[in-house]
């Protein structure tokens, strides 16, 4: 079933087989849940949104049209800006969120080829990233997320989120300004840059 | 750090995402030669970019996998309209005998005898009484119809009068009860089979697709 793309897989479903979402499951989880983890920052709350949406886009599968990957991502999308209203109305502090990310393996250094120094600059700098995405507003972090962590074009995060592409535009702007100023305030750009220019 | 405008913000941006038409983005990176602040602004904004699209790709704590029993029971009621055809007959089925049962129970229950007897009963209380079944036009016919048919001035058989009428007219409202079901269950099933042909349909779409 692997072999089959994903209306082939959508079909099947709908005809009753229903273990074939499961390899849609497997398909998306990572996309999934890594846009939940930049817009919620934690892992397991993460994963709950990721499979809630998954069960959303099951159930509503009979209303697909289109292509599946794109409206998952709406789905997936939606459930994370409804979890964060969630949270907002009812705050709770994780005090596991900052040692999952520390520990998780989406934080471990990727490229080993790195010195130590340059692997310790990395490692800060994504740190600070993830802290930093927290700080910014919701509507303005799920633009930049989709926009610079996931490569997608504007016309794509209009779909997903549901705005116009102005208004993806506007956000993404004041996403990447405010960005740059925290990254500026914890002093890792000009540390980045400098490393850079005594690399040239 | 030199406050830079929200149209260069904006167009920095652009210029980042390769979005910018090249006229503007020309005169951009001109201006970005001999502006300091802005191209330093460039540079961390591309850098910003860059090292967020390095993040690496996390991987869920546990599978997202779900069970087959917890996704049967998240159904929502929009399976019906795609199940398979053998699959949809059943419940079709189920709402015609349904439906075909009511009207019989109701009919037997009001006793309006066979559905032929009914139209039977309309068709000859039309012809042999129709000041019966037509509405008065005015108030003072209103009072004429109240009275005993057998009373009336103009000597007409009125449906009162006639054992046959008598029969049928005191369930006139049997007779609407029943055509209001027939068209209801008309349209149920019309409305069914509308709805089948356009999944059929939609499904030929995406298999062609």
């Amino acid at each position: 079933m692997l072999q089959y793309d994903d209306q082939e897989i959508v079909q099947l479903i709908l005809a009753g087989d229903t273990d074939a979402f499961n390899v849609l499951v497997d398909r998306y989880q990572s996309r999934a849940y890594n846009l939940c983890l930049r817009m919620l920052g934690d892992g397991d709350a993460a994963a709950d949104v990721a499979q809630d949406a998954f069960i959303s886009a099951y159930r509503h599968l009979p209303s697909l049209r289109g292509d599946f990957r794109p409206w998952l991502m709406r789905i997936v999308a939606n459930a994370c800006r409804d979890a964060l209203r969630s949270q907002k109305r009812r705050p709770t502090i994780s005090m596991d969120a900052s040692r999952d990310e520390d520990d998780g393996p989406g934080l471990q250094i990727a490229d080993d080829a790195v010195g130590p120094e340059d692997a310790l600059l990395q490692r800060e700098l994504q740190q600070t990233i993830v802290v930093a995405l927290q700080s910014i507003p919701d509507d303005q972090r799920e633009v930049i997320v989709l926009s610079d962590i996931e490569g997608r074009s504007y016309q794509e995060i209009a779909d997903i989120t549901g705005i116009n592409i102005g208004t993806v535009k506007s956000r993404l702007n004041r996403a990447r300004l405010r960005m740059r100023e925290l990254l500026v305030a914890a002093e890792l750009l000009p540390r980045v840059k400098r490393h850079t220019s005594q690399n040239e | 750090m030199k406050q830079l405008t929200e149209q260069d913000i904006a167009q920095l941006s652009a210029l980042l995402d390769d979005t910018l038409p090249a006229a503007d983005a020309a005169a951009l990176r001109q201006r970005l030669q001999h502006d300091a602040a802005l191209y330093d602004a460039f540079v961390d904004l591309t850098l910003t970019r860059d090292a967020m699209r390095a993040l690496p790709v996390a991987q869920p704590p546990r599978s997202l996998r779900i069970d087959p029993a917890r996704l049967t029971k998240a159904r929502g009621w929009r399976w019906w309209l795609v199940m398979p055809p053998a699959g949809q007959l059943i419940p079709n089925m189920a709402v015609a005998l349904s439906l075909c049962v009511c009207i019989l129970v109701g009919q037997q229950a009001i006793g309006a005898g066979s559905a032929s007897d009914i139209l039977k009963g309309i068709a000859e209380v039309e012809m042999m009484a129709p000041n019966a079944v037509e509405a008065p036009a005015s108030s003072e016919m209103a009072a004429d119809v109240s009275e005993p048919a057998s009373q009336r001035a103009d000597g007409s058989v009125s449906a009162a009068s006639d054992p046959m009428v008598q029969l049928v007219a005191p369930d006139q409202s049997v007779v609407v009860w029943w055509w209001a079901a027939t068209v209801a269950a008309a349209c149920a099933t019309l409305a069914t089979v509308v709805w089948a042909w356009r999944v059929a349909v939609r499904r030929r779409i995406t298999q062609k697709r």
